[in-house]
């Protein structure tokens, strides 16, 4: 709330005054007196209050003195008002006429008065009036003008957090949550005693008020010296046991555990009745499908846990060491292996062994009679004999896709000339009988265990 | 009424509040002055957690009346006060508490007991706070839930805020049915709220909320 104050120069700087009101706290803010002059001649306390004004969402009071006794006329105000007026755009604006108990609004001069009612029903402002002398009025402005701020505020918050169509914002729906109350359909019954209706309030300066711990304590010389009785308050059959001592633990046992005297009984009557109930079947429901259940869940979990550790285990072991890695691909696996992992699965394996069997070939003699086979005398004329069988079938001999020593050379000439110079490059080499690249050469022979590689790096130390 | 408190010297609001109304006890459970916290009751009973010793049993069954009915709870979760919220009717508890302590709350306390949430949250003590007139619930639980949580505890609900937005309504404030004590930074919008969700004081209703108050909340809280 922006007070605007006439009074010229009664205000040097702005002024922020606070009150509650609707257990909010409001501001007042008494601006610096605005005088009628162009924007660009305004000094800095003009500037601040008109940036106050515009700024702040707020609502505005024009103080407005009819009694004229501030040294400025009613017109010379009204003209003001004119002037500051674009700045109050979409804002709550209140004309307040004060010093009512000089000079009330309908006491004015005729001619005035229609100026001023022309004013006010054109900028469509509300106005108040009110004597800071007398108070009259005053407070009945303040709540008014918080009420209508407030709902202002309010509306334009809601307006604000409300999409166009309507659906309510989830900030704006947080707080609409708050303000919901779940209302139940019947009401439960409550308890305050009477002594809580019928009790004085507390107040600290009453000569007469009770007396409370603090006191008591303040009166035996405060925190630290005096300790508040904890067992002055104790409601016991008779008060003179209120300061027993009763030890905790007597002939080597915590007395607690043996307070109550029927505690043997007590204990006798629950075992009945939890006996009663186990026979009764109470207890045993549907837990033993549970059993069940659990049970075969246990088993598979179990059997899930070994096949873990021996897969673990074989990949422990197979692991390499000292030898290259060889892609998985390379490796060989024996047929047996995947027998047995098929077997584990549960997968017939038969027919499979057979297959396998089937394609090995073996080493060593053929089983079948001979290649060439021996002649048959019951063959009929045009069966061919093996020999000419094989024949038919046999490959042509291979050639090679390039004749290399056509390869490289472009013409028939350059080729005698590249086969002259063969020649002559040859010739030092077969005078002297020395050993070309086509003869034929023995290594030397090495002893087995030179170059068979079973002795693999580390077996021996001479070598 | 609500007045505002703070832990190191509310003994002297309670005393000053409560004085020759109700007996009021002084005490520690397991040593700490967390007590709030660590256990729940109601008018027909208490309950303490099995860390409470022997001689704080003791000094409990000395200061109390007869008729409330003290029991120690072998329970895991021994916060008592932050998984158990109750009323004289009904209590709402945490929903891991075990099925034989839902028994004893039931005997002692001489209520149903039913198992909840508030706010997607298990700590119903923390997040709620209840009496035979009103309950206070965290501020983010939405309007269904609220309307569930009423209609299952019959008392009017609201979702709010304690010292100053804290969301632990419960740990922040006690209530009973006319006195509510709150930490010391709780605002005066959130008082009352307080005040009329648990009727205290003349002229307060939890119909307050959405229509006289409505401006004051959606201006602070919005």
């Amino acid at each position: 709330m922006a007070v605007f104050n006439f009074d010229a120069f009664t205000t040097k700087s702005l002024f922020v005054g606070h009150f509650d009101y609707q257990y909010l706290r409001f501001q007042a803010i008494d601006t610096p007196g605005v005088l009628d002059h162009p924007l660009e001649e305004m000094n800095t306390i003009e500037m601040q209050s008109i940036t106050a004004i515009a700024h702040l969402r707020a609502a505005i009071l024009y103080f407005m003195d009819l009694s004229e006794q501030c040294g400025y006329s009613v017109k010379s105000q009204m003209q003001l008002f004119r002037s500051l007026k674009p700045l109050f755009a979409n804002k709550l604006i209140f004309i307040v006429f004060n010093k009512i108990d000089i000079l009330k609004r309908d006491e004015l001069d005729a001619a005035t008065a229609t100026e001023l009612d022309e004013l006010i029903s054109s900028a469509g402002v509300e106005t108040l009036e009110l004597s800071c002398n007398t108070t009259e009025g005053v407070q009945e402005a303040k709540n008014l003008v918080s009420d209508r701020l407030l709902s202002h505020r309010v509306s334009e918050k809601v307006n604000a957090g409300t999409n166009s169509s309507g659906v309510i914002g989830s900030r704006l729906a947080d707080v609409m949550a708050r303000i919901h109350v779940a209302q139940p359909t019947e009401v439960r019954e409550s308890f305050i005693p009477n002594a809580a209706l019928g009790k004085k309030k507390y107040d600290k300066n009453d000569p007469n008020r009770p007396l409370l711990a603090k006191d008591v304590e303040e009166a035996n010389g405060g925190a630290g010296v005096f300790n508040v009785d904890l067992k002055s308050d104790y409601l016991l059959e008779n008060p003179e046991w209120k300061y027993d001592k009763i030890p905790e633990i007597f002939d080597g046992k915590n007395i607690y555990d043996y307070v109550d005297p029927d505690i043997e009984a007590k204990l006798q009557a629950l075992e009945e009745e939890e006996e009663k109930l186990e026979d009764e079947g109470y207890y045993d429901s549907d837990e033993e499908i549970d059993d069940i259940e659990a049970a075969e869940i246990r088993r598979k979990a179990d059997q899930i846990r070994t096949k873990q550790a021996l897969i673990r285990n074989e990949a422990r072991m197979r692991r390499i060491k000292n030898r290259a890695a060889l892609p998985r691909s390379a490796l060989k696996k024996p047929l047996s292996q995947l027998e047995d992992s098929l077997d584990q699965l549960g997968v017939d394996t038969e027919e499979l062994h057979l297959r396998g069997r089937a394609q090995t070939t073996t080493r060593g003699r053929s089983i079948t009679r001979s290649r060439l086979g021996t002649e048959d005398s019951n063959a009929m004329d045009i069966d061919q004999t093996p020999r000419e069988r094989l024949r038919s079938k046999s490959r042509a001999r291979s050639q090679p896709a390039t004749n290399r020593r056509e390869d490289g050379v472009v013409d028939v000439t350059t080729r005698t000339k590249a086969e002259k110079q063969a020649k002559l490059a040859q010739r030092k080499m077969n005078r002297n009988a020395r050993q070309g690249e086509a003869d034929r050469h023995t290594t030397a022979s090495l002893a087995k265990h030179l170059f068979s590689g079973k002795r693999s790096i580390g077996k021996a130390s001479h070598r | 009424m609500a007045v505002r408190a703070q832990f190191e010297n509310s003994n002297d609001v309670f005393e000053a509040e409560l004085q020759d109304v109700i007996p009021i006890c002084r005490t520690t459970i397991a040593g700490t002055r967390i007590i709030g916290r660590l256990t729940a009751g109601n008018r027909k009973g208490l309950l303490v957690p099995t860390s409470t010793t022997d001689q704080e049993l003791q000094h409990l069954r000395n200061s109390l009346p007869d008729e409330i009915r003290i029991q120690r709870i072998e329970e895991r979760l021994s916060a008592l006060g932050n998984v158990i919220v109750t009323n004289d009717h009904i209590a709402l508890v945490h929903p891991d508490l075990e099925r034989e302590t839902e028994e004893i709350i039931a005997d002692v306390l001489g209520v149903e007991v039913f198992r909840q949430t508030v706010a997607d949250n298990v700590l119903v003590g923390s997040y709620m706070s209840l009496s035979n007139r009103g309950g206070l619930v965290h501020p983010k639980t939405s309007i269904q839930d609220q309307d569930e949580l009423s209609s299952l505890l019959q008392v009017p609900l609201v979702a709010g805020s304690v010292n100053r937005g804290s969301n632990v309504v419960g740990a922040g404030m006690v209530v009973n049915d006319w006195l509510a004590v709150t930490g010391l930074d709780t605002t005066a919008t959130e008082l009352s709220v307080i005040e009329s969700v648990f009727r205290l004081g003349e002229g307060a209703a939890p119909g307050n909320i959405n229509t006289n108050l409505k401006d004051t909340m959606v201006e602070s809280f919005y």
